[in-house]
């Protein structure tokens, strides 16, 4: 058994692979202490899926939190575990792209599943799943909803400000002059896919592009940015979430 | 091709055609222009010396240009940073999309360095029969620099000589500079029209007018304009402002700013923006060897705030302004990341301050959507200046 784990900025995912297959997967919240989060991981696994610490052959951990963890394990590169699990779940994708909370990348991959060429969101986090979180906040929806509430906007706004803080004051004056959360919330996705759009048209994409993270599953952001890139976008398969995590344990697993 | 355009006109009014001319693809002007054979040549910088396009035999229409109407840059963000000025990625983002498919050919300077980082862009990804680079000097003093100017102006004839034949004669250039002239001095009657007590227009009006003469022909726009100039004047007053403003910055072809400051009541009666009135004030002598009178107006028209030197005259330029149109305030404009309009504006509003002339300094995108935040910043300082 390989844990894996992928400790991002709010949400630390963890999996079991067993003979290259998930057996078991919990996440739990980051809370800015990698190593708390990996003792939760740890006691998640015990209590939930009955998997003892001795019955981990060895730890592999990606993301931002993997330097601060002190428990011994092997560390595995964010976009090298994307490019691998990406092509665990579709091996005939050449592209990845992953929606964060405080990062988006966008990779292409060769026949190997060698990264060939990748972009990565800057410092700033706007467009990114944080971004969504605290806009939405500002209109009393959460994240999961937002798709939703869009598909029943009836005109089209468009927000010019290039950081988060400037965005939040666009919002701030459409609420003010009364616009429908509807049409905010439609703005809201619509500046973000565009800004992955853009990322994504950094880099030479062949084909279909595989997509994980927290925003994965928000069908009004991937319709998007599939019209825009003109690519087919497949979630990654199960839990997109997931996909840092599966990467980081194939990654320990290849050199085993 | 330098004569009369020949587009049917079946409007009411001057003012009315004006100031809703369409734009790019739907500017009929310019469909005539093509239809005819003749060559459309865009720039953005006011040291583009538009008498030597416009007197070309060939018959090149300089077009100002603008992006007016852009409503994404997901394009253009791809080439350029978010941290590059929102207008020079506006306008890029319009060449990529193939709003400026018409264009022959762009005449770009080195003014603005945010400006100068999309030259490789428009000549690799937009793709233009012609695409040339003026270097400016950085100061605008000592004949030397002239020299340098005058001979990259000579330069840009010759470029563009080499690729569509002869450089325009000596009668061709004469003629450009007194249709150019004449532009000017119906231009300052527009302005002319905007200070007095009761203002003749709003400051949209006369921005959209402007507009139109940046995308006419302008012996065209010369005769509509002097039409409207009539209309204008007969009509009644506005009276009843609550005060009179006038903006400064760079580049603004959009109206969004002033259609917020105006739904607050006041009127913009003049402006200090580049592409407002710096754009029309000076002449062209009509003297002497016509390339060299060209180059001397460009070169010695009020300096753009990238040069070394040239505050005292910007500054005098500003105040006489502010006096002619009786302002109550100024409300100056910048985009963000241009740092030298932003330390002008910063300068000019200390010099107006001591002079008891308040100021507003605003940063907005190009592609502005933050009513809210300006609205509220603009009746505060109405509110502020008592009125």
């Amino acid at each position: 058994m390989i844990l894996g784990c992928d400790i991002g900025s709010s949400v630390t995912k963890a999996v079991i692979l067993q003979d290259r297959h998930v057996i078991a997967s919990l996440r739990v919240p980051t809370d800015a202490h990698p190593d708390r989060a990996m003792g939760r991981v740890l006691e998640g696994l015990r209590e939930r899926h009955k998997i003892d610490d001795g019955d981990i052959e060895e730890t592999a951990i990606t993301g931002w939190g993997e330097p601060r963890v002190s428990l011994p394990h092997t560390a595995q590169s964010v976009l090298g575990s994307l490019a691998r699990a990406s092509q665990w779940d579709r091996p005939a994708c050449r592209a990845v792209l992953c929606l964060g909370a405080q990062n988006t990348a966008v990779l292409s991959v060769n026949d190997k599943g060698r990264v060939m060429e990748y972009r990565m969101n800057d410092k700033c986090a706007s467009g990114c799943g944080k971004f969504l979180e605290i806009m939405f906040e500002a209109l009393a929806i959460t994240v999961e909803d937002s798709a939703a509430i869009a598909s029943a906007s009836d005109k089209r706004i468009s927000l010019s400000g290039q950081c988060a803080v400037f965005y939040e004051s666009d919002v701030v004056s459409l609420i003010n002059a009364g616009e429908s959360v509807a049409n905010i919330t439609e703005a809201i996705l619509d500046a973000v896919t565009r800004t992955v759009a853009t990322l994504c048209k950094k880099i030479k994409i062949a084909d279909a592009i595989v997509v994980g993270g927290g925003l994965a599953n928000n069908k009004r952001l991937l319709d998007g940015v599939g019209a825009l890139i003109q690519r087919p976008l497949h979630v990654f398969g199960g839990d997109p979430d997931l996909i840092g995590a599966i990467g980081a344990a194939l990654g320990a697993q290849a050199t085993r | 091709m330098n004569g009369q355009s020949a587009v049917p006109t079946t409007r009411s009014s001057a003012v009315e055609e004006l100031s809703s001319l369409p734009l790019r693809a739907d500017n009929p002007y310019i469909d005539a222009w093509k239809e005819k054979g003749g060559k459309v040549f865009g720039y953005v910088c006011s040291y583009v010396p538009e008498e030597l396009l416009h007197a070309h035999p060939a018959g090149l229409l300089p077009i100002r240009m603008g992006a007016v109407g852009c409503e994404t840059t997901e394009d253009a963000d791809v080439c350029l940073h978010k941290y590059i000025c929102s207008f020079t990625r506006c306008l890029l983002q319009l060449g990529l999309a193939g709003e400026y498919r018409f264009l022959d050919g762009f005449v770009m300077t080195d003014a603005c360095d945010q400006m100068r980082r999309t030259y490789e862009y428009w000549r690799d990804e937009v793709g233009l029969d012609f695409l040339t680079m003026v270097t400016i000097p950085h100061s605008v003093e000592g004949e030397q620099r002239f020299a340098w100017y005058l001979e990259e102006i000579r330069r840009l004839g010759e470029a563009i000589a080499e690729r569509y034949g002869s450089y325009p004669t000596d009668d061709h250039l004469r003629d450009s500079i007194a249709t150019y002239n004449r532009y000017r001095k119906l231009m300052l009657e527009l302005y002319a029209l905007r200070a007095q007590a009761a203002p003749k227009l709003t400051g949209a009006e006369a921005m959209r007018i402007a507009r139109a003469g940046f995308n006419m022909p302008k012996q065209t726009f010369n005769d509509r304009l002097e039409e409207a100039l009539g209309e204008l004047a007969a009509r009644p007053g506005i009276d009843d402002s609550r005060a009179r403003i006038m903006i400064g910055g760079s580049y603004l072809d959009d109206t969004y700013l002033i259609d917020i400051i105006e739904s607050t009541g006041a009127v913009v009666v003049t402006d200090a923006l580049c592409s407002g009135r710096k754009y029309i004030e000076s002449m062209v002598s009509e003297d002497g060897d016509p390339t060299e009178a060209i180059a001397r107006r460009y070169f010695e028209h009020t300096p753009c705030p990238r040069m070394i030197g040239g505050f005292e005259n910007r500054m005098e330029f500003t105040r006489r302004l502010a006096q002619e149109a009786a302002v109550d305030g100024v409300i100056f404009h910048r985009l963000p990341f241009c740092d030298n309009h932003a330390v002008e504006n910063a300068m000019e509003s200390r010099e107006l301050n001591k002079l008891d002339v308040p100021t507003l300094s605003l940063e907005s995108e190009y592609l502005a959507t933050d009513e809210g935040r300006i609205k509220t910043r603009v009746q505060a300082f109405l509110e502020k200046i008592g009125r």
